[in-house]
């Protein structure tokens, strides 16, 4: 990042609560217009979702601890698949990454809140009834979609009523996605302190900013998906369905024009929180911070153009694999100038390694793992081969769970004396941190030797052969669930104020208008915008 | 905020709220024209 300094922060600056009362009780959460309130609330929210969508895979770990069906019905299991990864990417990590913009954005812009204040409390509100919609959906005839997160036909237009609840649960959450992205784009681009010029802004508005124009394209076009289903399924159109000329093909096509970009709008503004991360422990300017803001368009720009290595089992012409083959491998240059300048910023700094900084290098180092696996699957013969596999399910939870995740962990132990004028307990962060990290390991490594050896993904039962791979699995996967209890007790030590108090930077090498604040944040902030060098 | 500032805000997010409409209604057109090919 270049580095930014506050000519003038006004007096008033975090002593102006005084301006305007802070609402209390329930309509300051209900009538919430205030960023950081409504940040709060999205943080909540998606922890909640967190142990929701991670309850049903430990329950689905739970089955699959050995062959054979010990617990749920195949059609019980494939619902808990389902719902596992719409409420994880809807409802957890796409919620988080917002709160986190909420929070930090106003305040690294030097804006005094949201563009749109009222449309922001409406754009988290809509996040509770979508995740009810999923939620109740296991209680209505039938149950919960068991068509996976990727809803396909024709599956998804045999399923009972539980599917419908799951399209209007994705309208709801889209729409609030959508909304929130339009409120981020204008508040970066037109709320800027004046002299904060978009080459001087902090990465993690930058990767926010691109994220949110990828929201914008391609939100709409998994809403009109769903919409399409919908109608296939109640009102006679044939879009997918065979039956009546259409082509279950154009539904994947369509899904993957959003999907592969969904993947980077889960991703991108975790490479923004290490942005920041890495170079305030390490000491240093972030290396190569233009060639990050290039790299970070460059990647979404080629997410629009990949959609198709998703589907190289549908039979398309060799040609068209190739394209899509060589096309999805480009994304690695990017993504490797982004590798390469984390590196290139610990190097020769002067490293500690608190626990954001361990879960950002931790973040590299897994990432990396999942991006080259990444690369393997792009490969169309060997896709082919482990298509459908838990070779994939390993491959994109080390994307997932060991990309956005371990960032959202290390920007929430990051900024967290900021939230709450706290420090958190670093003892139990870095326990927290081990734990999380061996756990991880435990749970997913295996699955590349499963999905290697055959295992196929989202089956209730398997061969004999694959119960050790399994059983280490499931092991993992239960100290994995239970390490994150871990980390709601520290963040819950450091709301209740106890631990040392935080002053207004409490990290030596951190750069950023946020931390000319006192901790925690005052609930108005910038109401006289600061005027940058 | 200044009006000014508001006036710019209701622009941007008014451009951005028709291009999300736009490509809705396009996908649509594409689903449909691609339905019939």
């Amino acid at each position: 990042m270049s580095s930014v300094a506050a000519d003038h922060i006004p007096a008033n600056v975090g002593h102006d609560d005084h301006a305007h009362a802070v609402p209390h009780g329930w309509r300051r959460w209900l009538f919430a217009t205030n960023h950081k309130d409504i940040g709060t609330m999205y943080l909540i929210f998606s922890f909640a979702m967190l142990l929701e969508g991670g309850t049903l895979a430990l329950l689905l770990r739970t089955e699959l601890f050995e062959p054979g069906l010990q617990f749920f019905q195949p059609e019980l299991f494939n619902q808990f698949t389902t719902m596992h990864g719409l409420i994880m990417i809807f409802g957890a990590i796409m919620p988080a990454f917002v709160g986190f913009a909420n929070w930090m954005i106003p305040l690294q812009i030097g804006a005094s809140d949201m563009a749109f204040a009222r449309m922001n409390n409406f754009s988290f509100w809509l996040l509770p009834v979508g995740a009810t919609l999923f939620t109740v959906s296991f209680f209505v005839p039938g149950g919960a979609t068991a068509s996976g997160w990727t809803m396909y036909a024709p599956l998804s237009l045999q399923m009972g009523p539980g599917m419908d609840f799951a399209i209007f649960g994705v309208h709801i959450l889209g729409a609030s996605s959508i909304m929130g992205a339009i409120n981020i784009i204008v508040t970066i681009l037109n709320m800027r302190a004046p002299g904060m010029t978009l080459m001087k802004m902090p990465l993690f508005c930058w990767t926010w900013l691109i994220t949110a124009y990828l929201l914008i394209a391609v939100m709409p076009v998994l809403a009109a998906a769903v919409t399409m289903l919908l109608t296939d399924r109640h009102f006679g159109t044939a879009f997918f369905n065979a039956a009546g000329g259409g082509d279950p093909v154009l539904y994947q096509h369509v899904f993957w024009f959003f999907g592969h970009p969904e993947v980077y709008i889960m991703i991108l503004p975790a490479f923004g929180i290490v942005s920041a991360i890495v170079p305030a422990f390490s000491r240093k300017n972030l290396f190569g911070y233009a060639s990050m803001v290039y790299a970070t368009a460059a990647i979404a720009i080629l997410s629009f153009l990949v959609w198709a290595h998703h589907m190289f089992t549908t039979g398309m012409p060799v040609t068209s694999q190739l394209y899509f083959m060589y096309a999805t491998m480009l994304i690695s240059i990017p993504t490797g100038v982004k590798i390469f300048n984390w590196v290139a910023t610990m190097w020769r700094g002067s490293l500690t390694f608190e626990t954001p900084m361990l879960f950002a290098i931790g973040f590299i180092f897994v990432f990396t793992i999942g991006g080259f696996t990444g690369l393997i699957v792009a490969v169309a013969p060997i896709d082919i081969a482990v298509h459908d596999t838990y070779y994939v399910v390993a491959h994109f939870h080390y994307v997932l769970v060991a990309g956005s995740l371990f960032a959202l962990f290390g920007g929430a132990y990051y900024w967290l004396p900021k939230w709450t004028g706290r420090m958190y307990d670093e003892r139990l962060g870095k326990w927290h941190f081990w734990s999380t990290m061996i756990s991880f390991n435990v749970t997913f490594f295996p699955m590349h030797f499963l999905g290697l050896a055959g295992m196929p993904r989202r089956y209730a039962d398997y061969a004999a052969q694959f119960t050790d791979f399994h059983q280490v699995a499931t092991i993992g996967a239960f100290w994995f669930g239970l390490s994150q209890l871990l980390f709601l007790y520290v963040v819950l030590k450091a709301y209740a104020g106890r631990g040392e108090v935080a002053p207004a930077k409490p990290w030596e090498g951190a750069e950023g208008l946020e931390w000319s604040v006192p901790s925690p944040a005052p609930h108005h902030t910038f109401t006289t915008p600061p005027v940058i060098k | 905020m200044t009006p000014e500032q508001r006036r710019r805000n209701r622009r941007t997010g008014l451009i951005l709220a028709v291009i999300v409409l736009a490509i809705i209604a396009w996908t649509f057109v594409r689903g449909s024209a691609l339905m019939g090919s």
